[in-house]
């Protein structure tokens, strides 16, 4: 029941559109709902890091010649700058991971009770605010965390030249590290694919790290699975796209651009309203399949006696 | 419903709930009904909570998460359905809850001295008399009663813990009950209270 096969990874991503195309109107409603109290939100902490800005000596040309100033910066001033934006960047991905959280929310209520209503996302976002966001931070730490660290031993051992490895003409990346990065991105986020989860079972963001990190190990094919059939099944969706407008086609088969646009469209509101919820709903039930004590996996029926007693109350 | 045979966890015979943060947990209606209704009773889903509550799946969620943060319920099993529901079925980590008067008195302030004072006043239907001026001694007694009762009651009095798992629950019930009420008579300072309070009771019996 705990372990992978095909046909419980094609169960799991079943069910779980099932249920997200069952709920749709309530995920419609709470996506948008929960998003834009999100935008206000990151509007709200984008004022509170900006405006101060303005309000220093010189105002806003000292701002702009501070800027400026990153342009003379070398290599390794370079990384200390990617530091610091990596630190700003902190609390406005916060709210982002709160909303994603309360997603889950929901889906643990379709998962446990085969029901949930738009409000209750709200309820979530508001009652797990600061667990899903340490989460959320938690997570943008794991993923990207470790990738700094390498940049920063890189530059340490070989010196800030090694940056310019990692990039090839036109600014884009060297192929290498980024099937490196592919790889390491689909790792990480596929060991903290059960902290979400496991924050709204009620366990503290430490705890669901740990959780999600040993159940990942512990059970890798099954949360690979679910997590791999998600990520292809986005790829197969997307690839057409990519194909689509790889300029020899856009030059060669304009009509074909139509149907591209409508498939894009439709492809964007499916994975936006069916698709998402549906990942929160597989990785829900996966991770309260994967917690339930072995032995309570298999019931044994016992129908117990009832009946008036005999002795009366205290 | 039904039990289960694999109990993994033991269900108390009585727990007496002293802490005040617990106590004020449980003055939430919903709360209270879910863990004293229902889930001392038997384990039940957040499926079958939301039906005979008439509350929505989340709100009931929610309120067993904080039950079961502080202990009072822990899950029991999980099943799969034939839809692909992973439900998990919640139970009471006693058969039966008392709250301690002095800590209830400190967490709900006026609210539990009123509802004593009320308990007190009621007894005239039953042509018990208590004047105003005594009303704080009758308090006084019959709280140091029900302390006392609590303390007995709330101790673990089974030898055979495997044996007392497998009886059935209306025996479990039947022979917990003759076993406390043993209990109390045994105790001198029980019995002591207990003579103390009917004496009062007595007292101001009408037509004595």
């Amino acid at each position: 029941m705990k372990n992978a096969s095909f046909q419980t990874i094609l169960d799991d991503l079943k069910i779980s559109i099932r249920f997200a195309t069952k709920n749709v109107i309530s995920y419609v409603l709470a996506i948008f709902g929960v998003f834009i109290v999100t935008f206000i939100l990151i509007a709200l902490v984008a004022a509170l890091v900006f405006i101060p800005i303005f309000l220093i000596p010189g105002g806003f040309e000292t701002f702009i010649v501070w800027t400026e100033s990153f342009n003379s910066l070398d290599a390794a001033s370079g990384f200390t700058l990617a530091i610091g934006i990596f630190l700003i960047a902190l609390p406005f991905v916060a709210p982002f991971f709160v909303a994603t959280g309360a997603l889950f929310g929901m889906s643990r209520e379709i998962v446990e009770s085969e029901g949930t209503s738009a409000e209750g996302v709200f309820t979530w976002y508001r009652k797990k605010f600061f667990s899903l966001a340490g989460g959320g931070i938690m997570l943008f730490l794991f993923i990207l965390g470790p990738v700094l660290l390498v940049i920063a031993g890189g530059v340490a051992l070989f010196g800030e030249q090694i940056l310019n490895l990692a990039f090839i003409g036109g600014g884009s990346m060297n192929p290498l590290l980024s099937a490196l990065a592919v790889i390491w991105i689909v790792l990480s986020t596929g060991l903290m694919t059960m902290l979400f989860p496991a924050i709204i079972d009620g366990h503290s963001v430490i705890a669901a790290t740990k959780i999600s990190l040993s159940m990942s190990i512990k059970y890798f094919d099954r949360v690979f699975g679910a997590w791999l059939s998600y990520i292809l099944l986005i790829v197969a969706l997307v690839s057409p796209m990519i194909v689509m407008a790889t300029p020899f086609v856009m030059e060669n088969f304009v009509p074909a651009m139509i149907p591209l646009g409508i498939y894009g469209v439709i492809m964007i509101l499916f994975l936006a309203f069916i698709l998402l919820p549906a990942l929160s709903i597989g990785l829900t039930r996966v991770y309260m399949i994967l917690s339930a004590d072995d032995e309570d996996l298999v019931l044994v029926e016992e129908e117990d006696e009832g009946g008036p007693s005999f002795i009366g109350g205290l | 419903m039904s039990g289960s045979t694999k109990r993994k966890r033991r269900i108390k015979d009585m727990e007496v709930i002293e802490d005040k943060k617990i106590i004020k947990l449980l003055m939430e209606p919903t709360r209270a009904k879910i863990i004293f209704d229902y889930l001392v009773k038997d384990s039940m889903t957040v499926k079958q909570l939301s039906e005979v509550t008439g509350k929505n799946p989340g709100t009931i969620l929610h309120h067993i998460q904080k039950l079961k943060e502080v202990g009072l319920v822990f899950e029991e099993r999980t099943e799969q359905t034939q839809t692909g529901i992973v439900q998990r079925y919640y139970r009471a980590s006693a058969r039966e809850y008392r709250m301690g008067i002095s800590e209830m008195v400190q967490a709900t302030g006026d609210d539990t001295t009123k509802r004593l004072k009320s308990i007190i006043r009621s007894l005239s239907v039953y042509g018990i008399d208590i004047p105003e001026d005594q009303i704080e001694m009758a308090m006084e007694l019959m709280t140091a009663l029900i302390n006392q009762e609590n303390e007995i009651s709330s101790r673990n009095l089974i030898v055979d813990e495997e044996g007392y798992d497998k009886m059935p629950s209306s025996v479990r019930g039947d022979a917990s009950r003759i076993m406390r009420r043993f209990a109390l008579e045994e105790d001198s300072q029980y019995r002591d209270l207990r003579k103390d309070w009917h004496a009062f009771l007595r007292s101001h019996r009408k037509g004595v």
